[in-house]
């Protein structure tokens, strides 16, 4: 049995940017980190030989991986050539809430098969097969930044090259910064999913007009503006920035918010919160805000009807944990 | 034609073709770099040997002057004895990548040129690059050769002349200081005695 345990990931600023439609242009940046909410993928020896089980919100059973569902389990197995095996797959979060799940199934199952078959691929290795099975061979119009966030795992700068090179610069803080900016953020279920590549095809096609590309690049702008706030630490600047970037976003795409998102955001404002965002692509998901600890009792008044969703930061990104290595 | 025209003509017509993206992918690594204080490599044999030294000169006094995070960029052909002593005591194709096992970090930043693109010493020393977790650029001319396949960037000067390829590889560096040079230095003093050479 091999268990693979993968991170979500939630970005503060720059999303978007990591789309070929814009980082071809002009380099693309996002600031994020990884958090302690996992997908775990498991795997084991199947006891018909000839066939393949797998487990996700449905089972499939299936004598050739090119006859399963699942695109991106039908890929990776038929890219593995494995048979006899049974695979399942488990997330501390559902699907198209934005947190990036579909690239940590991606990120892990790659993780899992690849030491199925005796081999130790590098992080970055991982993100970057990630981002070709499903941007390159499925054409899932996404970024690039989910891959990376949780296969790296942390607070990261991620870079996204004109050539499609991903660079990641690790963002240190002290650790008594860490915790607080970490105790800052809350985090609220609006339990309205979504998926991801709806929005995303309109944001792709969007993104070619002018304004939206002015636009996004000065969300990019926003990246290297709020890491050397953080560095300097003024984790204030957390909200003042996320707030900014939640005005930018909504002129991206029609779809990115609704007026349930809008009006819950404004209500946070009053109460506390000095800036947010929809997490993802937007339309209905998680709301992050920003909050210092005085008012966050209020805060979580002002938002009962939304149900709290308590996380915190992780370091360490797609990791193996049974074997432990 | 004439020699001296068809040589400007084959020269700007490659510079041309450079693909843009490539070398906006080349300046973020030289950005990466200094904001990370990673290292910076660089090598070749002959002409592309020059044009490794001659750049690793731009980026340690000119693109580096007066900043306070400077570039770290070592030219590996320029200690002529470790060089000659590996050649000697091993193989020719050693020469890079026995000094790059010195002072290789995970994350540095290696760039291999090679006119040909298959030079054995500049593959060998990009490979490790490569399994080290470094960043590669490889710098080629005529079909690219092996080392662009070794790359996360490419510069390619398409064109089958040695020397066409040499400028262009030299021209990119240029363009890199440039950009670095707009993004880093707020002042524009090279130096006081630079300064009062050019007016």
């Amino acid at each position: 049995m091999i268990i693979s345990r993968t991170p979500f990931r939630i970005s503060f600023v720059g999303g978007g940017s990591d789309m070929a439609a814009f980082y071809e242009r002009h380099p693309g940046a996002v600031l994020s980190t990884s958090i302690n909410q996992y997908m775990y993928i498991s795997s084991h020896k199947y006891f018909e030989p000839d066939k393949i089980r797998v487990k996700y919100s449905e089972t499939e059973t299936v004598s050739a991986a090119a006859d399963l569902k699942h695109p991106i389990l039908r890929v990776l197995l038929q890219r593995f050539n494995l048979n006899g095996i049974e695979i399942s797959s488990i997330a501390d979060v559902p699907a198209g809430t934005g947190m990036g799940s579909s690239s940590a199934f991606t990120v892990g199952l790659l993780h899992n098969l690849h030491a199925e078959t005796g081999k130790i691929p590098s992080k970055q290795e991982l993100a970057e097969q990630a981002c070709q099975v499903e941007i390159e061979e499925l054409g899932e119009p996404i970024g690039k930044q989910d891959q990376f966030g949780a296969a790296m795992g942390g607070l990261n700068i991620f870079r996204f090259l004109p050539n499609g090179t991903v660079l990641t610069e690790p963002l240190t803080l002290n650790p008594e910064l860490q915790q607080e900016l970490d105790s800052n953020l809350l985090m609220f279920y609006t339990g309205n999913q979504r998926k991801a590549s709806s929005i995303l095809a309109e944001q792709k096609k969007n993104v070619t007009q002018e304004e939206r590309f002015q636009s996004l690049k000065e969300m990019t702008a926003l990246v290297d503006v709020l890491a050397n706030h953080l560095r300097d630490g003024n984790i204030d600047a957390m909200g003042t920035l996320l707030h900014q970037n939640w005005e930018m976003k909504k002129s991206l795409a029609g779809g990115i918010s609704n007026p349930l998102v809008d009006q819950a955001y404004e209500l946070a404002l009053k109460n506390g919160a000095t800036g947010g965002k929809l997490l993802g692509a937007g339309g209905g998901g998680f709301l992050l805000f920003y909050c210092p600890k005085p008012a966050q009792s209020k805060l979580r008044q002002a938002l009962s009807n939304l149900r709290t969703f308590d996380f915190g930061f992780e370091k360490e990104g797609t990791t193996l944990i049974y074997p432990a290595h | 034609m004439d020699l001296t025209q068809n040589y400007l003509d084959t020269l700007k017509a490659t510079l041309d073709q450079l693909d843009h993206k490539q070398i906006d992918s080349m300046i973020e690594l030289f950005g990466y770099a200094q904001r990370e204080q990673k290292q910076i490599f660089t090598f070749g044999n002959g002409g592309s040997g020059a044009t490794a030294s001659h750049a690793a000169g731009d980026f340690i006094k000119g693109a580096s002057f007066g900043l306070e995070k400077r570039f770290r960029m070592i030219c590996l052909n320029d200690n002529l004895p470790s060089m000659m002593a590996i050649a000697n005591d091993t193989d020719w194709s050693q020469i890079f990548i026995e000094s790059l096992k010195n002072y290789l970090n995970p994350g540095d930043v290696v760039i291999g040129i090679s006119g040909s693109g298959n030079s054995e010493n500049v593959i060998k020393a990009l490979q490790y690059a490569q399994n080290n977790q470094a960043k590669t650029i490889a710098m080629c001319g005529f079909k690219g050769g092996k080392i662009a396949a070794l790359a996360d960037v490419v510069i390619h000067a398409k064109v089958n002349d040695m020397e066409v390829v040499e400028d262009v590889h030299m021209a990119v560096f240029n363009v890199v200081k440039k950009h670095m040079m707009a993004r880093l230095h707020s002042e524009k003093s090279m130096g006081s005695t630079y300064d009062a050479r050019i007016q």
